[in-house]
């Protein structure tokens, strides 16, 4: 059942795929990935071993292993997918994606299936084994790839990942007008057990023989994750999803995790318009969409009425509220869609954040902040992140963008640091 | 739901009769009415029926003139269409409270809380009420449905302490709509209502029609007669316990990653207490009941809540729900053309944050015998068929009446004697709707007028339990209570149980 493709024999199928392709007028992506270890840093400091996909496409590819893996995002009307896999892990692995086509080919260890479909076997210590996956006939939406070798280890361990499958037409999600969207966010849910993955980590698999644990059964989560990151790592400037105003947001929710969740968006409903990569006729509207574990959703977040101008800062939670532990919110599945006013939408670009005011970048606003502000007012030395004023409609601190202070502006962190709201 | 189907095409061809004012619906969702409201956040105790009590965190309305006590779940709001509502919510808890209410345009400000500015330490989804200060907040109910209030501070504590709310947001008036009633059923009582008088004298005379007042969206695809809450919710004993008696909870956190609900509520009850009076006295902080009471081929529209972390399966015995909406959104293909992307189910699945509006109706049509046992006349709604039908009787015994028909046609069934037998206190001594046999000694009682009973409960039987102990949890029973003859008798009935 071993499945090898060797790298001359590689190059020879893709050949042939493209010539025999492009007359056809069809398209074929090819991904190069690599699954390897890597380890992770929660907030409070935690470090966990995952099992993650690194893209190595020549010429495209980063190279760097991330949870959750890097988006297949193919280009408009591509209807074929090729994944050509290098396995540097001590475990075989495979790919496959709910929802798309695949010839099944159960590879069988010890009289148990083991894995969905062809795999690249077990690295040897130091080496890489390699395997070919092709999806074709493509339709679009919005997919997850995913380990399909002993995936209750390997999905928990990181090996998955978005696959984005686009309609010809532009700034669509599908191939029907009310899929149209000016912004594209992709949103991974998943999440992670730190004992769990240790242990996987250092044995492989997740039955502890000698102490006769299954950790798949004694699996509990910590962190929760939004596109690989707990709070209150999402409010990073990097993590952050953007929702700009008088736009229509589409957001790709993947639930790649093993716990259901019900994203939701405070005080804002979405509107659902695909399921599972199939669009749906008649839109949805919802406050809490529910996205069980492996299903997509596409949801747009319309803010096309909202004037441009306007300034917002939407929280994304899961309406579950899990968290790790009662003490703070570190490990929540919480992360913050940004919709501030910005060029060439507005003459002048608004710098709208509930953050602003931490003159000396240390994290916090306290009195220290509020001496530096009005030391500055009085020198009238001007500095965009004291200029806190107007407070837009929505409650939030919004600079002019010129940076000129005022005794308003003081005031108002003067009012964050004692914690007045 | 054939009823339901039926009333739906029929509304394509039904006439919008005279327009009058919106008459109060006959309502079994208590709750409290208004524009504007005071809140107060505070602790309170409730009770669980296996004889424990748990401390939770609630809101209690001390509007002047308002109920003041804390309860599980706070007060239903019961607001109308195009209302602007404000409510000043007082935090007496000794850490920061918020209110959010999803579905509602808001007007006050709705940007997030940090505390001093830290971008770790999110304190609030929306601007809070610090300990012993107040919050104010405005918003206007621009769709009817079903929505609710929660807490948007420290959610994954203040969620599962409590701290949240139903609210009701009625359509404006679309007068009354008169539905044509399926040629299978016979006519509705005159007037519809209790009090009416005669009921029991209507003969079918088909095709007759009924008038709707009552809708829970602008379309008369939402129309009902009767509405009854579900909001669900959970508890896990130890969490509540953690939060009253741990007195040093940074050093010694609580791990949610082993927080597992043992206790299962409706409306803030576990059964049985569910089926108990509205704001019974043995019940201070839990005033809301869930005991669905109504009368053949009447339109149930059934609220559906989840306030809880988990999912939850509530299904109905007797007929299929047909849910209507979603989330507060009627579920129609296009503005104005009502209900027509509904669904049947007999289990709906209640997520955590989401609400859904079903309607409910019985008959008892397609059961095959006569539920009346009655060849005399015509009860409202019946299904003529098996009004009509005849069965040959199997053997004796045979319950009363002087033209026998068999209820369904079972295995010849010799009865033991009544001295031999026990009953449940909702068995009436006959299987026909609105007969009453002998009982045992003793025995029956809780159904005066010999309605049927259908459990609606949650199908994930676990939580038919009140921290292990069955039956109990997310269950309560709907009875279909036949119409009188005269006067009310679901009002009797509401003061009848115990």
């Amino acid at each position: 059942m071993k499945f090898r493709i060797q790298p001359s024999a590689l190059a020879a199928l893709i050949t042939v795929c493209v010539t025999v392709s492009l007359p056809l007028g069809l398209h074929a992506k090819s991904y190069d990935l690599r699954a390897d270890t890597a380890s992770i840093t929660m907030p409070d400091g935690t470090v966990v071993p995952v099992w993650g996909f690194a893209d190595i496409t020549a010429g495209s590819g980063d190279g760097i292993v991330k949870v959750p893996g890097p988006a297949l995002d193919l280009p408009a009307a591509d209807t074929n997918l090729t994944i050509n896999l290098t396995n540097k892990l001590p475990v075989p692995v495979s790919i496959y994606i709910p929802g798309l086509r695949l010839a099944p080919a159960p590879a069988n260890v010890g009289g148990r299936v083991m894995s969905f479909t062809a795999h690249a076997p077990a690295a040897p210590a130091g080496g890489q084994t390699t395997a070919s996956f092709s999806f074709t006939g493509l339709k679009p939406g919005t997919f997850i790839y995913q380990s399909g070798s002993n995936p209750s280890a390997q999905i928990p361990m990181g090996l998955y990942g978005a696959v984005i499958v686009r309609p010809a037409a532009a700034n669509q999600a599908y191939n029907d007008a009310a899929s149209a969207y000016d912004n594209e966010q992709v949103v991974v849910f998943s999440e992670i057990d730190p004992a769990f993955n240790s242990y996987v980590s250092s044995n492989k698999t997740t039955i502890d023989a000698a102490h006769k644990i299954n950790y798949s059964l004694s699996y509990a989560p910590k962190y929760f994750l939004i596109n690989g990151k707990t709070y209150p790592d999402t409010t990073s400037p990097a993590s952050q999803l953007v929702a700009p105003p008088a736009r229509k947001t589409l957001l790709r929710l993947i639930n790649a995790g093993s716990q259901n969740h019900v994203p939701t968006i405070a005080g804002k409903p979405v509107r659902i318009i695909g399921e599972d990569g199939n669009f749906l006729t008649y839109a949805r509207n919802e406050h809490a969409p529910v996205l069980p574990a492996g299903k997509t959703l596409d949801a747009i977040l319309d803010l096309s009425s909202t004037p441009l101008t306007e300034g917002n800062f939407f929280t994304m939670f899961d309406r579950r509220a899990w968290r790790a532990s009662s003490v703070d919110t570190t490990g929540s599945m919480i992360a913050f869609i940004k919709s501030y006013p910005t060029a060439p939408d507005v003459p002048v670009s608004l710098d709208c954040n509930p953050f602003k005011g931490d003159m000396n970048a240390d994290g916090k606003i306290d009195i220290v902040d509020v001496m530096i502000l009005l030391n500055k007012f009085i020198n009238s030395t001007t500095d965009p992140n004291g200029d806190v004023t107007p407070v837009s409609l929505a409650g939030l601190p919004c600079g002019s963008g010129t940076g000129v202070l005022k005794l308003a502006d003081a005031m108002y962190v003067l009012q964050k640091a004692l914690d007045i709201n | 739901m054939l009823t339901r189907q039926f009333i739906k095409r029929m509304i394509l061809a039904g006439a919008l009769l005279t327009l009058f004012p919106l008459a109060q619906a006959y309502a079994f969702i208590d709750g409290i009415t208004g524009t504007s409201f005071q809140f107060a956040a505070r602790e309170g105790r409730l009770s669980t029926p296996d004889g424990g009590n748990l401390m939770f965190w609630g809101f209690a309305d001390i509007t002047p003139g308002g109920r003041s006590t804390v309860q599980y779940p706070g007060p239903t709001l019961i607001i109308n269409q195009g209302d602007t509502v404000t409510i000043t919510l007082a935090n007496e808890l000794n850490e920061p409270v918020s209110m959010m209410f999803p579905g509602m345009t808001m007007l006050s400000s709705t940007a997030p809380v940090f505390s001093k500015g830290q971008p770790g330490k999110i304190t609030s989804l929306v601007p809070e009420a610090a300990p012993r200060e107040t919050q104010t907040y405005r918003f206007k109910a621009e769709k009817p449905g079903t929505f609710y209030y929660q807490s948007a501070s420290n959610q994954a504590i203040q969620l599962r302490m409590g701290l949240f709310g139903a609210i009701v947001v009625r359509p404006g008036s679309l007068g009354a709509v008169s539905v044509t009633i399926p040629t299978y059923l016979s006519c509705p009582p005159v007037g519809h209502r209790e009090g009416s008088g005669g009921v029991n004298t209507i003969i079918s005379a088909a095709p007759c029609a009924k008038n709707f007042t009552t809708y829970a969206y602008g379309h008369q695809s939402s129309a009902y007669d009767r509405e009854f809450l579900y909001l669900a919710s959970e508890m896990d004993p130890k969490f509540q316990r953690w939060m009253e008696f741990e007195p040093d909870k940074i050093n010694n956190p609580f791990d949610f990653s082993t927080w597992k609900a043992n206790y299962w509520f409706i409306n803030g009850r576990n059964a049985p207490d569910t089926m108990g009076m509205a704001n019974a006295m043995n019940l201070p902080s839990q005033p809301y009941n869930c005991m669905p009471l109504f009368h053949p081929g009447e339109q149930v529209l059934i609220r559906i809540i989840n306030m809880g972390q988990d999912f939850h399966p509530l299904h109905t015995h007797g007929n299929h729900m047909d849910v209507i909406a979603e989330d507060g959104n009627l579920l129609q293909s296009a503005p104005g053309s009502g209900a027509d992307l509904s669904w049947e189910a007999f289990t709906v699945t209640m997520a955590p944050g989401k609400t859904f509006d079903a309607i409910f109706d019985w008959t008892g049509k397609g059961l095959g015998w006569d539920i009346y046992e009655n060849t005399a006349i015509f009860r409202p709604y019946e299904y003529i068929p098996d009004h009509l039908k005849t069965f040959t009787p199997f053997t004796s015994p045979v319950a009363s009446g002087t033209t026998p028909k068999l209820a369904a046609q079972g295995l010849p069934v010799i009865m033991p004697g009544i001295q031999e037998t026990i009953a449940g206190p909702n068995w009436s001594g006959s299987p026909f709707l609105g007969s009453m046999d002998a009982l045992p000694p003793g025995e029956g009682g809780f159904n005066p007028f010999s309605g049927f009973f259908y459990m609606w409960h949650s199908h994930a039987e676990r939580e038919l339990t009140n921290n292990d102990i069955f039956p109990g949890g997310f269950l309560t029973m709907a009875a279909i209570v036949p119409w009188p003859a005269t006067g009310d008798n679901l009002t009797i009935y509401d003061e009848y149980m115990p």
